[in-house]
């Protein structure tokens, strides 16, 4: 069976860290500065609440 | 405006309750939520657990592990989406999902490949499934993954951007493979059936899954209604029947089966103990229905740890005993060993006392019979030459018994010099002939002049003594004959009898101590059963080599000796 060799070793960690990178950008955005739209009239985005549509 | 206002103000009125743990809120309106999140998440996390706890450290375990962790945590995010009141958190969260989802898919179909090839992908492979993670990382914090938190009713929901349609097309693709993988495998016949019955059970398992999973997913995307989504998580008892199947059966992932008796065991526990949750009285008929299927499991199960268990005791009491009996058998041993040299050593000793008296009677007996002390009278002739032959016949036995004894204790040793070969044969054959011609058998020698070979004259005589006095001795009519030939590099001796034979069997055994032909004691009752064997060692000892030919019993037989010629 197979072992973990070196050269995938880096690509796993470069990819955790990528993934790191990018969920602490997301924190960041929507945690802290609560950067993101808010949709509140119905009429702003009319293909939702096709299920609920009270 | 900034959400909180927004939520502060509450210009929809929403009756949101707070979730302080998380996961547990009265948000949480489907009542199957809970047991399509809280099982899945807490049967991937023991199973992790309990692979994780093998010494064995194989990629399949590690991919499993992987999986199952990345699911259970898939499993508690999404639990907190439909519990959580704070629009930041769901969308923290729910855009967290896009780097976990594919990591699901890719690491199942990297499981899949790995236990169904026993190797690891390439480097190229490894490569190509880190760039198709790759949006999700760079486009995860954009607009292109949650456009927007949707405040138009109170479902608490994030509208999905572009970026989780590629995330399904992905999921989509690396189904269809599995199935198509997987499938292909199962029915490849140069597989052995048990491996096809594996990857075959892990495609069904996994497939069931995932194609449950997606289906939920996308078709709650795509409808908004999310609550369809708690559905797709029923593939998980179907994958973990699965896994748990090929645990026990097949002894993947190398886990004990008293591992997985414990985790099923308290998943039927946790499973139960759920029924009692106030908020989820439509749900109970499902979660019985599971708990009979785990019951079910945990029967199978119990049957397998009872015979595991059954196995390991027979095993250990048969070790015990083995080691018993090799400690035994060792001590014998050695006492065998030393009884053996203590044989040996007595033999020689005996031996060597015999041989003196018996050289004595032999040479009186031959004294007195030739006249030496006066006139024998006729009727003592008789008697005196069975004494003579009762004598040589001993002093023979005494020799071989000597014989046996030095060569066993490593004493035997060779003093070689020149001679010549035919001549001895010759005084070997006058030897005897008195004893042959007593038998009225015909001894005929057809030997030519000077064949000198290098070897201990004594011992060469011994075997050649052994050699026609044995087939003489088991030729009760017709005749002996000596041929003495020179081959190339060696000098051969043929003694052909028309005596009792040997059967094809008997001849392997022929030269072994104390092994004598079938019958062989109603020709001759003084044999023991030394004397080719002792030849065969002094032959050999002197370089040469000796075997017998028999066309069968009752059909005479030839023994051959062959000795280096000078």
């Amino acid at each position: 069976m197979a072992t973990v060799d070196k050269k995938t070793l880096i690509l796993g960690i470069v990819l955790l860290l990528f993934i790191g990178i990018s969920v602490s950008v997301t924190f960041y955005r929507y945690m802290v500065l609560h950067d993101y739209v808010i949709f509140t009239d119905p009429e702003e985005a009319p293909e939702l609440n096709i299920a609920n549509p009270e | 405006m900034n959400p909180f206002d927004l939520i502060a103000s509450d210009a929809l009125q929403c009756k949101w309750d707070t979730a302080p743990f998380l996961f547990i809120s009265d948000n949480v309106f489907s009542p199957l939520i809970y047991y399509s999140h809280i099982v899945p998440a807490l049967a991937g996390l023991f199973l992790a657990f309990v692979v994780w706890r093998q010494k064995e450290r194989f990629l399949t375990n590690h991919l499993f592990i992987f999986l199952a962790l990345a699911f259970s945590l898939w499993c508690l995010l999404d639990l907190m989406l439909w519990a959580h009141e704070n629009p930041s958190v769901i969308m923290f969260v729910w855009s967290s999902l896009i780097y976990i989802e594919p990591a699901i898919y890719l690491a199942a179909a990297y499981l899949l490949y790995v236990f169904t090839v026993e190797r690891d992908i390439s480097f190229k492979t490894k490569f190509f499934m880190f760039l198709t993670m790759l949006p999700p990382i760079i486009l995860g914090p954009t607009h292109y993954n949650l456009t927007a938190f949707d405040y138009t009713n109170c479902d608490r929901e994030a509208v999905e951007g572009p970026l989780w349609y590629y995330l399904y097309f992905l999921e989509v693709c690396i189904t269809l493979w599995m199935v198509v993988f997987g499938l292909r495998t199962s029915m490849n016949k140069s597989l052995s059936t048990s491996k096809r019955t594996q990857v075959g059970l892990l495609t069904i398992g996994l497939t069931f899954f995932f194609l449950a999973f997606s289906w939920g997913n996308i078709v709650g995307s795509l409808s908004a209604d999310w609550s369809v989504a708690q559905y797709g998580l029923f593939g998980m008892p179907v994958f973990l029947g699965a896994i748990i199947y090929l645990i026990v059966r097949f002894q993947t992932f190398r886990i004990r089966v008293l591992g997985v008796t414990a985790l099923v065991g308290t998943l039927w526990i946790l499973l139960f103990s759920i029924l009692f949750l106030q908020t989820i009285d439509s749900a109970r008929p499902v979660i019985v229905i599971t708990l009979v299927f785990f019951g079910l499991l945990g029967f199978f199960l119990v049957r397998s740890v009872q015979k595991e268990i059954q196995t390991a005791e027979r095993l250990k009491i048969l070790t015990v005993d083995l080691e018993s009996a090799n400690a035994q058998l060792e001590g014998a041993n050695t006492k065998l060993k030393e009884l053996d040299q203590m044989k040996s050593e007595f033999l020689s000793i005996a031996s060597h006392q015999l041989r003196a008296p018996i050289t004595a009677v032999r040479g009186y007996a031959a004294n007195i019979n030739e006249g030496e002390y006066g006139k024998v009278p006729k009727n003592l002739k008789e008697p005196l030459e069975t004494v003579q032959e009762a004598a040589r016949l001993m002093a023979n036995s005494i020799e071989d018994y000597l014989n046996i004894s030095r060569i066993e204790q490593g004493r035997m040793k060779y003093e070689k010099s020149d001679f010549d070969f035919a001549d001895l044969a010759k005084k070997v054959v006058h030897e005897l002939a008195p004893i042959a011609e007593k038998k009225k058998l015909k001894l005929s020698a057809n030997i030519p002049e000077d064949v000198m070979i290098t070897a201990d004259v004594g011992k060469v005589k011994q075997v050649l003594t052994n050699l026609i006095d044995n087939a003489i001795k088991y030729t009760t009519a017709g005749s002996v004959s000596v041929m003495v030939e020179k081959k190339e590099n060696v000098a051969r001796l043929t003694i052909t009898d028309t005596g009792v034979g040997i059967a094809p069997e008997e001849i392997g055994m022929l030269f072994e101590k104390f092994k004598r032909a079938r019958g062989a004691n109603k020709v001759n009752t003084t044999g023991t059963g030394l004397g080719l064997y002792v030849a065969k060692q002094l032959a050999e000892g002197n370089g040469g080599k000796i075997w017998v030919e028999s066309d069968g019993t009752g059909k005479g037989s030839r023994f051959i000796v062959e000795l280096p010629a000078k």
